[in-house]
C-alpha cells in the first residue's frame, strides 16, 4: 500500500525536479548571458561597413599610374580619315597627283607630327618614369630612415621599459625586505609584551597578595560588622529548622543594597523572603569607603541557616 | 613559540585565581536576632464609614501586632495612601523599610452586605504576594479582618494564624456580700472581642477545656454546691453533667478524638487521674499512688497523658501511657512545676514553674528536658497554648486583678487582654475551627 503511494509520487517528484532542474539551467543560461554584445547598434554600424568593403575589394588600390595612357589610345583615332581621302572618284590625273602629292604631304606632316607627339610622348614617360623612379627611391630612403627612426624609438622603448621593470623589481624587492623586517620586529614586540605583562601581572598577583593580606583584616572587620547587622536584622521564621539559602548582594558605595538574589533557594518561599527582607532591613550595610577595598567584598555571598529555634 | 605560549598560559592562570580571589567573600548567617517584620497597613479605601473598633486597618493592625511577630509602621509616616494596585510605588515603601505592604477597600453593597478587598504585597520584590475579596453581611466583617490577618500572617511567617479561633475563660465579679461573686464562663475572639457568656453562676466555675473541634466545652462547676463536671454545646447552650461523684470532681480534659475524657476524681480516697469513655460511660483509673495526681493533659496523637503528681514531695510534671502505663518524672527543674499541657506539635509543655516564690507560666521541650520561664509576672496560672504553637495564653495579677496576658515564644511579644472587669481565670485556647 505504501510502495504504490510512494512510487507514483516519485515519478512524479522525479519529473517535478527535471523540470525544475531544467528552469534552473534556463534561468542560469538567460542570466549568464551577455545582453551587452547583442548591441543594435553594432549592427547596424557593421552593416555600413560591410558594404563599403565591398565596393573598395575590386579596385587595385597601388595603380594609379596608367592614367595618361588614354591619351595615347586617343592619338590613332584620327589615322582612320587617310583612307577615307585615298577613295575618292577621281575624274583627272593631275587632280590626282596633286591630290596624291597633297596627301602625300599631309600623310608626311603628319607622320611627323605623330612621330613628335610620339616622342614627346615617349619622353613624357620617359621623364616620369624616371621622376617616378627617383620619387619611389626616395620614398624608400624616407621608409628606410623611418623604419630607422622607429626601431630606434623601440628600441628606446624596450630599454625604457627594462629599466622600469628593473626598478620595480628593486622596489618589490625593497618592500619585501622591509616587510619581514616588520614582521620579525612585530613578533618580537608582541613576545615582549606578553613577556611584559606576564612579569606585570604577576607582579600585580604578588602586590595583591601583599594587599589581600594587608586587606584581609580590613574585610574580615566588615565581615564581621555586615554579620552581626545582618543577623540583627534577621527574623527567623517558625519551622524553618534545618533550612538554608544562598544569596548574592551587590553593594554600591555607602553600604547601600542594589541587589540581593537567592542563588539557592531553601526551598522554603517564608524563609527565602525572611532572608531577603533581612538583607534590605539591614541597609546600608557597613562598608568600607574606598571603592577598591569595597570591590573586595563585592558581590557578597550570604550563607543564611536557620537557627535552632523555638518551634512548638 | 614554546616561551610565548606559557606566558599566555600564566597569564590566563592568574586572570582566572584574581577573579577567584574576588568572588571569594561569603558571610555566614546563623543567628537572626530581629524580633519583627516590618509591615505598613495603609487605611482601607471606605473604611471611614464604619466605627473604629471594626475598621479593616484598626483590626487587622491589631492583631499583627498583637502576635509578636509584627511591627505595624505608623500610617502618619506613609508617603502615600494607595487602594488600588495601580496606584502601588514599592520606593514610597522601601524608603519607609517595610518588609510588606497592605492595601485594600471595604465599601456596602446596594443589598445590605459589605463588600471588602485587599492586596498583600513583598516590598523589597516588587511583587503582590496574595489578594482577595469578600462579600459578607456587616457581622461578619470582624471575621473577615481577622481572617485577612490569619492570611497576612501566615504569608509573612509560614505559620497558621491564630486570630480567628476563640478563648475560653472564666470572669469573677463581686456580687452581694463580701466574698461572694458572679462567676461567668465566657467565650471571645483571640484578641478578646466580641465577648459572649456561656455560663452564668454564683457558684465558682473552673478549668474550661475545649472539645477537638472546638464545638463543645467541657469544665467543673459547683453549680450544686458540690464539684461536678459538665460539658456544654458552645453554639446551642445544651449541657450535660458527665462526672458527678463523691469528692472532688476536677481537670477534665477531652482525648484529641474526642471520646474519652481524663480527668481527676478524689471518689478512692486520693485525686487520682481517671479516663472517661463519653460512649460508654466506662471509667478506668489511671493512677494509684496515695498522693495528689490532677491535671491530666493528653498529648495532640492522643497516646500519652502528663499530669501532676506530688509523689515525690514537692508538685512535678509526669508522663504515663494513655493505658497508664510507664509512669516516668519529667520535670526535675525547681521545687514547684505543675499545670502541664502539651504543645500542638507535642514537643513541649506549658506549665507553671515556681522560681524563687514567684509563679512563672514557662515551657519544657521533652526532647532535651529543658525549661525555660516567659514570663516576668509573679502569679502566673494556667497557662495553654495557641493552635498554632506560637503563644502562651495564662492569667496573671496585674494591678490587683486576675487579667489574661499572652506571651509569644522567645519573648518576642507580651500582652495583655483588652478584657474589663473582675478578675479574669482559667483561660483555654480553642483549636482551629474546621470547617
Amino acid at each position: 500500500m505504501s510502495d504504490s503511494t510512494r512510487e507514483p509520487l516519485g515519478r512524479v517528484g522525479a519529473t517535478l525536479f527535471a523540470i525544475a532542474v531544467h528552469l534552473v539551467l534556463l534561468a542560469f543560461l538567460v542570466l549568464s548571458f551577455r545582453w551587452s554584445r547583442v548591441d543594435t547598434s553594432y549592427v547596424l554600424k557593421s552593416q555600413d561597413h560591410v558594404i563599403q568593403a565591398f565596393m573598395v575589394g575590386p579596385r587595385p588600390a597601388p595603380r594609379p599610374h596608367p592614367v595618361p595612357a588614354p591619351p595615347q589610345k586617343v592619338a590613332p583615332e584620327p589615322a582612320p580619315p587617310t583612307p577615307k581621302v585615298s577613295v575618292p572618284k577621281g575624274p583627272s590625273q593631275a587632280v590626282l597627283a596633286r591630290a596624291r602629292q597633297k596627301a602625300l604631304e599631309a600623310a608626311h606632316a603628319k607622320a611627323q607630327a605623330l612621330a613628335q607627339a610620339k616622342a614627346q610622348a615617349k619622353a613624357q614617360a620617359k621623364a616620369q618614369a624616371k621622376a617616378q623612379a627617383k620619387a619611389k627611391a626616395k620614398a624608400k630612403a624616407k621608409a628606410f630612415a623611418k623604419a630607422k627612426a622607429v626601431a630606434a624609438a623601440k628600441k628606446k622603448v624596450a630599454l625604457k621599459v627594462a629599466a622600469r621593470k628593473a626598478a620595480q623589481a628593486a622596489h618589490l624587492a625593497k618592500l619585501k625586505a622591509e616587510e619581514q623586517k616588520a614582521v620579525a620586529q612585530a613578533r618580537a614586540n608582541l613576545a615582549r609584551h606578553i613577556a611584559q605583562s606576564a612579569e606585570r601581572a604577576q607582579k600585580r598577583l604578588a602586590a595583591a597578595k601583599a594587599a589581600r593580606l594587608a586587606a584581609k583584616g580590613i574585610v574580615d572587620r566588615y565581615k564581621a560588622l555586615i554579620e552581626a547587622s545582618v543577623s540583627a536584622a534577621w527574623v527567623p521564621v517558625p519551622g524553618a529548622q534545618g533550612l538554608h539559602c544562598t544569596v548574592l548582594v551587590q553593594l554600591i558605595a555607602g553600604g547601600q543594597v542594589l541587589s540581593a538574589r537567592i542563588v539557592t533557594s531553601s526551598g522554603s518561599a517564608v524563609f527565602d523572603r525572611s532572608v531577603i527582607a533581612a538583607i534590605y532591613s539591614a541597609a546600608p550595610l557597613p562598608v568600607p569607603r574606598s571603592p577598591t577595598q569595597l570591590s573586595y567584598l563585592n558581590p557578597l555571598t550570604f550563607v543564611f541557616t536557620a537557627p535552632k529555634g523555638f518551634a512548638p | 613559540m614554546n616561551r610565548l605560549g606559557s606566558y599566555v598560559r600564566l597569564l590566563a592562570l592568574t586572570t582566572v585565581l584574581s577573579s577567584f580571589a574576588a568572588r571569594a567573600v561569603t558571610i555566614h548567617i546563623n543567628q537572626g536576632y530581629g524580633q519583627k517584620f516590618p509591615i505598613a497597613i495603609v487605611p482601607f479605601g471606605g473604611e471611614k464609614a464604619w466605627p473604629a473598633d471594626v475598621r479593616p486597618s484598626h483590626v487587622i493592625r491589631r492583631d499583627l501586632n498583637g502576635s509578636g511577630w509584627f511591627d505595624s509602621l505608623p500610617s502618619h509616616d506613609y508617603l502615600a495612601q494607595p487602594h488600588r494596585a495601580a496606584q502601588v510605588q514599592f520606593n514610597d515603601w522601601r524608603l519607609l523599610k517595610a518588609t510588606n505592604l497592605l492595601i485594600g477597600r471595604v465599601r456596602r453593597m446596594p443589598g445590605g452586605q459589605v463588600h471588602i478587598g485587599f492586596r498583600l504585597y513583598d516590598v523589597n520584590k516588587g511583587a503582590q504576594l496574595t489578594g482577595l475579596q469578600y462579600t459578607v453581611a456587616p457581622t461578619q466583617l470582624r471575621a473577615v479582618e481577622n481572617k485577612i490577618a490569619d492570611i497576612v500572617y501566615e504569608t509573612v511567617t509560614g505559620v497558621r494564624g491564630v486570630f480567628n479561633t476563640r478563648i475560653a475563660f472564666v470572669t469573677m465579679y463581686p456580687r452581694g456580700a463580701p466574698g461572694h461573686y458572679l462567676y461567668q464562663l465566657q467565650v471571645a475572639d483571640a484578641e478578646g472581642h466580641g465577648v459572649r457568656v456561656i455560663l452564668r453562676s454564683y457558684e465558682p466555675i473552673i478549668s474550661p477545656r475545649w472539645s477537638p473541634h472546638g464545638r463543645r466545652l467541657t469544665y467543673v462547676s459547683f453549680d450544686t454546691g458540690w464539684p461536678a463536671v459538665y460539658i456544654q454545646d458552645v453554639a446551642t447552650g445544651q449541657r450535660s453533667q458527665v462526672a458527678a461523684f463523691h469528692g472532688l470532681n476536677s481537670a477534665p480534659a477531652f482525648s484529641p478524638d474526642g471520646t474519652h475524657l481524663a480527668l481527676c476524681l478524689s471518689k478512692g480516697g486520693y485525686p487520682e487521674i481517671y479516663v472517661l469513655n463519653l460512649l460508654t460511660r466506662h471509667l478506668r483509673q489511671l493512677t494509684f499512688s496515695p498522693n495528689i495526681n490532677t491535671e491530666p493533659s493528653w498529648s495532640p496523637g492522643g497516646g500519652h497523658i502528663v499530669f501532676t503528681s506530688n509523689r515525690s514531695g514537692g508538685p512535678q510534671i509526669y508522663e504515663m501511657t494513655a493505658q497508664g502505663r510507664s509512669k516516668q518524672r519529667l520535670t526535675f527543674d525547681g521545687h514547684y512545676n505543675a499545670d502541664p499541657s502539651f504543645s500542638p506539635n507535642g514537643k513541649w509543655l506549658t506549665l507553671v514553674s515556681r522560681r524563687g516564690g514567684q509563679y512563672h507560666a514557662a515551657v519544657f521541650e521533652l526532647a532535651d528536658s529543658t525549661l525555660e520561664i516567659l514570663t516576668d509576672t509573679s502569679l502566673d496560672e494556667s497557662p495553654t497554648f495557641a493552635p498554632n504553637g506560637q503563644e502562651v495564653l495564662y492569667s496573671t495579677v496585674v494591678g490587683g486583678h486576675r487579667v489574661l496576658a499572652s506571651v509569644s515564644l522567645n519573648g518576642r511579644g507580651h500582652r495583655t487582654l483588652g478584657l474589663r472587669g473582675g478578675d479574669i481565670t482559667d483561660p483555654a485556647w480553642s483549636p482551629f475551627r474546621h470547617p
